[in-house]
């Protein structure tokens, strides 16, 4: 198993995703200077238009701002816009396509949920997310029963490791696996199951 | 057709959309009116899960202090939820950040749990400059004696925007209870007015009941349960009849 807790590490240390923008966002406006997209990809390594694309829902919802237009160098050297933060949240801030919020995810309001009742069972983490399908808060609290964050008694949980602000994420992993030599081979990806 | 009444929707008790607007109500402030506000009410009356409705719908920190919390372990816990793993430096440096952090996200509540605990310490404070330095919302819930303990502190008790008192579970709380606690089974007027009576509108002893009343039900073979298959009156558990001797 351990390639796959390696792919974990990896896409922890390369920051992806609108989670990972939005760190470099907050490093490169923690040096005081104001920053261009090309910085942000620089330090990631995804397409383009995933980190402009954020950037332009994050400047729709009012967290950045842009503050000047560089003009287009010598040679092939484009034009780029100039930005600087305006609102800091510590997690990234998740938008629409035209910058309004969106309301968290399952699993982060399960997650706080769990911190505040602290012994529960699924219905009553439905009765108090109402918006959040029963079985998917079964299947959270069921994972992180797995996973020893939760102790489980039937059909109660206690919460026994409050890992801190982030919700846990539970992952779903593809392998393949060689049954002649019985071991895993190639690299495996994990991703994020959906809720 | 009651069986087709879905069982898991939420109860919109009425101190869950009190303690929605209350916050709403915070978030929403003229920047100058001071952030603090207050939910207070008996042990058991619900109000920590009244609370995660709203706490969810603004994305709050949720802090929970206990008999031994002292400024620097609030401030690590506050720092912890607000985003910072590990918390270190002395408590100056630490209300600094937890500032900061509060600053960036002004909309974001902060809920201070079981405050009764610290609000006759010094430090109670603490929470009032978090909230004045930072703007943003900070909430104190609490037993039924929060606001008194407060009054010793003046600077933090004129600050509270709002002093919300926990409800006690009505008629109508009970019946959004029933429906969400016990599926199918029904329970009989006479034993829903006694629970109601009995338990003087403790939500914790109500739900106990309720759970009681789901396993008469499957033991009798019932779908209605009533107060004599209930066990009477008296196998109803509820507050005590006297109030405890007072410790000496």
């Amino acid at each position: 198993m351990r390639p796959l807790l390696e792919m974990v590490q990896l896409s922890l240390a390369v920051p992806r995703g609108e989670d990972g923008f939005w760190s470099v966002i907050k490093a490169l406006d923690a040096t005081g200077r104001p920053w261009t997209a090309n910085d942000v990809i620089r330090r990631t390594n995804v397409a383009r238009r995933l980190v402009t694309g954020y950037l332009r829902k994050l400047r729709l919802g009012g967290f950045i701002e842009l503050v000047d237009t560089q003009p287009a160098g010598r040679g092939s050297i484009p034009a780029a816009h100039v930005y600087k933060v305006v609102k800091k949240p510590v997690a990234a801030p998740r938008l629409k396509k035209d910058g309004t919020a969106l309301p968290e995810t399952a699993k982060e309001q399960l997650w706080r949920a769990m911190k505040m009742i602290r012994i529960f069972g699924a219905a009553d983490l439905v009765e108090a997310c109402p918006e959040i399908p029963l079985a998917t808060a079964r299947n959270y609290a069921c994972s992180l029963a797995a996973a020893g964050v939760l102790s489980q008694n039937g059909h109660v949980f206690r919460l026994v490791n409050n890992l801190g602000h982030q919700a846990p994420k539970v992952l779903a992993a593809k392998l393949v696996f060689d049954p002649n030599s019985k071991k895993v081979i190639g690299k495996s990806v994990a991703r994020e199951v959906q809720p | 057709m009651t069986e087709h009444v879905k069982v898991n929707r939420p109860a919109p008790l009425k101190n869950v959309s009190a303690f929605a607007t209350l916050l709403e109500l915070l978030v929403d402030r003229d920047p100058k009116l001071p952030g603090l506000a207050a939910f207070f009410g008996p042990s058991g009356w619900g109000k920590t899960e009244s609370a995660i409705y709203g706490a969810n719908r603004y994305r709050a920190a949720y802090v929970e202090c206990g008999q031994f919390t002292s400024a620097r372990s609030l401030l690590s816990d506050i720092l912890k939820e607000l985003g910072e793993p590990s918390p270190r430096g002395n408590i100056e440096a630490m209300k600094n950040q937890a500032i900061l952090l509060m600053v960036g996200d002004p909309r974001r509540p902060l809920i201070i749990d079981e405050a009764h605990f610290i609000a006759h310490k010094k430090f109670v404070d603490l929470l009032r400059e978090l909230s004045d330095k930072s703007g943003a919302p900070v909430v104190m819930i609490g037993e039924e004696r929060l606001p008194m303990l407060l009054e010793a502190f003046e600077r933090v008790h004129n600050r509270v925007l709002e002093w919300l008192p926990a409800l006690p579970c009505d008629a109508e709380d009970f019946a959004l209870l029933t429906v969400n606690r016990c599926g199918s089974v029904k329970l009989a007027p006479d034993l829903a007015a006694a629970i109601l009576d009995k338990t003087k509108g403790n939500t914790r002893r109500i739900v106990i009941n309720l759970a009681k009343a789901v396993q008469v039900a499957k033991l009798a073979g019932v779908t209605t349960v009533d107060l004599d298959t209930f066990g009477g009156a008296n196998a109803i558990n509820s507050t005590p009849r006297f109030t405890a001797r007072k410790p000496l």
